[in-house]
């Protein structure tokens, strides 16, 4: 079943529209999701906000990229419920931290999260396919380096050089736009 | 920047891009390295006179000797290493490569580089991955046409005839415990194909022995992430003299040619005392080759 397909269910409030989006995309938003939560349990209760929340957003949302839509939807879920539940998954938090570091430092820390992760979006359009498919997967999705090097059928040290490279250009990127100190 | 505030700016990522990468994996394995099938080692070492013909790893060696005086009078080669490579899709490098192709014609463009890391980056490809040389110390500077004072111990040539990129060739070298290791690796592309079958067949001879020179030393050597090399020594066929304190490893993987030389470094030395540490160069040689990595292609 398509994207289009898919949102067209939500647009004619068929019951098909849950059961059909957790066919298609219920392992890939379970992924996601336990990666941020760390527990199963808490995977499961995310899941079943999400599917509400897509529910309630669709219409009048008719998102262009539904998928990757789906997944934001679902790591700002997941991301609410783990700081009700207070714990810390690794490999999120630390490839949070590791760009936090790199980045640290004046108006940014003032920006709306919206803002910069706009920014972010704007700057990552502007790098090599795999330089931006590899920051996304230790970033967003929160592979460890050697998850997302070997899915770029990548080195470990390539990929290491790579992040860390791309680490720097979007400091630099952030500095021309003002945005850093 | 506090970490939190990067998560709360990660969530609002273009989905776009989200998606993308999601995606990603299937492309990326372009270009990647494939374990060569397993070929039973014939080793024969020829001594001057006889015939040898053996083919380890895809790397074959040939003695051109008394069937072919004129191509010894012609050439000066007394053995040939034939390898076999592939001709890979101009679309398998990156793009910011072969656009060169409408500037450059008929010319070898060089480019210096801080690690084999970024070389593969520019080249759009993986080329090696050898957790031996990512710890060793830079060697000596390569070099080069139009490095205007640049200095590298990283090259990467690409060599443009009127149609456009023919060929690739990258090098490095590093410094282990002494020894000098010099890597280097060479790709076709498929505008190579029509050249090369223009002239006859692909060039033979990797490494060649000059008139008067013979291989003293032949050995198929696997490496322990199973890389199988052609490990070869030469000597002055008159004298016995060794021409060079150096050893050669060749290899083939999925059509790209592999070499590595391995000799002695020392800081001052003179023809007359330059030392002769074999043992230990040929065991530098093979820990390198031993650092080779790759993988199945998916």
């Amino acid at each position: 079943m398509t994207d289009r397909e898919l949102t067209d269910l939500y647009f004619a409030r068929s019951e098909r529209a849950v059961e059909a989006t957790q066919a298609v995309y219920g392992a890939y938003c379970r992924a996601i999701a336990l990666r941020i939560l760390g527990s199963e349990e808490d995977t499961e209760e995310c899941l079943a906000d999400v599917w509400l929340r897509v529910w309630n957003a669709v219409p009048p949302e008719r998102p262009e990229h539904f998928k990757g839509w789906l997944a934001v939807v679902t790591r700002n879920q997941a991301l609410t419920l783990r700081r009700g539940r207070a714990r810390q998954p690794q490999t999120v938090d630390s490839a949070a931290l590791e760009l936090a570091v790199d980045l640290g430092g004046g108006p940014a820390e003032e920006l709306e999260g919206k803002e910069l992760g706009r920014l972010i979006s704007d700057f990552l359009y502007g790098q090599p396919e795999a330089s931006r498919n590899l920051f996304l997967r230790r970033y967003w999705y929160g592979d460890t380096v050697e998850e997302a090097a070997r899915r770029l059928g990548w080195s470990v040290g390539r990929a290491k050089s790579t992040l860390h490279r791309m680490r720097k250009k979007l400091r630099a990127y952030l500095q021309k736009e003002e945005y850093l100190t | 920047m506090k970490q939190e505030h990067m998560m709360e700016a990660m969530n609002h990522i273009d989905p776009a891009l989200v998606e993308g990468a999601d995606r990603c994996g299937g492309e990326a394995r372009r270009g990647k390295w494939r374990k060569p099938a397993l070929i039973a080692a014939c080793l024969c070492l020829a001594l001057a006179g006889t015939a040898l013909a053996a083919e380890l790893a895809g790397v074959r060696i040939a003695w051109t000797g008394p069937d072919s005086e004129d191509w010894l009078k012609e050439n000066g080669v007394a053995y040939t290493v034939e390898n076999e490579l592939a001709y890979f899709p101009l679309d398998s490098f990156s793009e910011e490569i072969t656009a060169l192709s409408s500037e450059v014609q008929d010319k070898t463009v060089s480019w210096p580089f801080a690690s084999w890391d970024a070389l593969e980056e520019y080249l759009g490809r993986n080329v090696l991955d050898n957790l031996t040389l990512e710890e060793a110390a830079r060697g000596p500077d390569i070099t080069f046409q139009g490095s205007r004072g640049k200095r590298t111990n990283i090259l990467l040539m690409a060599h443009f005839n009127e149609q456009g990129l023919v060929c690739v060739t990258a090098k490095s070298n590093h410094l282990i415990d002494g020894i000098q290791i010099g890597t280097g690796a060479q790709l076709y592309t498929e505008l190579m194909r029509a050249s090369v079958e223009a002239r006859g067949g692909q060039d033979p001879g990797l490494v060649t022995a000059n008139e008067g020179e013979e291989f003293s030393f032949v050995e198929a050597y696997t490496a322990a992430g199973g890389v199988e090399a052609t490990i070869t020594q030469k000597i002055d066929a008159g004298s016995g003299i060794k021409e060079t304190y150096a050893y050669y490893a060749h290899f083939n993987v999925n059509g790209v040619g592999f070499h590595v030389t391995a000799e002695c470094y020392p800081v001052d030395y003179t023809p007359e005392t330059l030392p002769d540490d074999p043992v230990h160069t040929l065991s530098v040689l093979k820990e390198v080759l031993d650092g080779f990595v790759f993988e199945p292609a998916a």
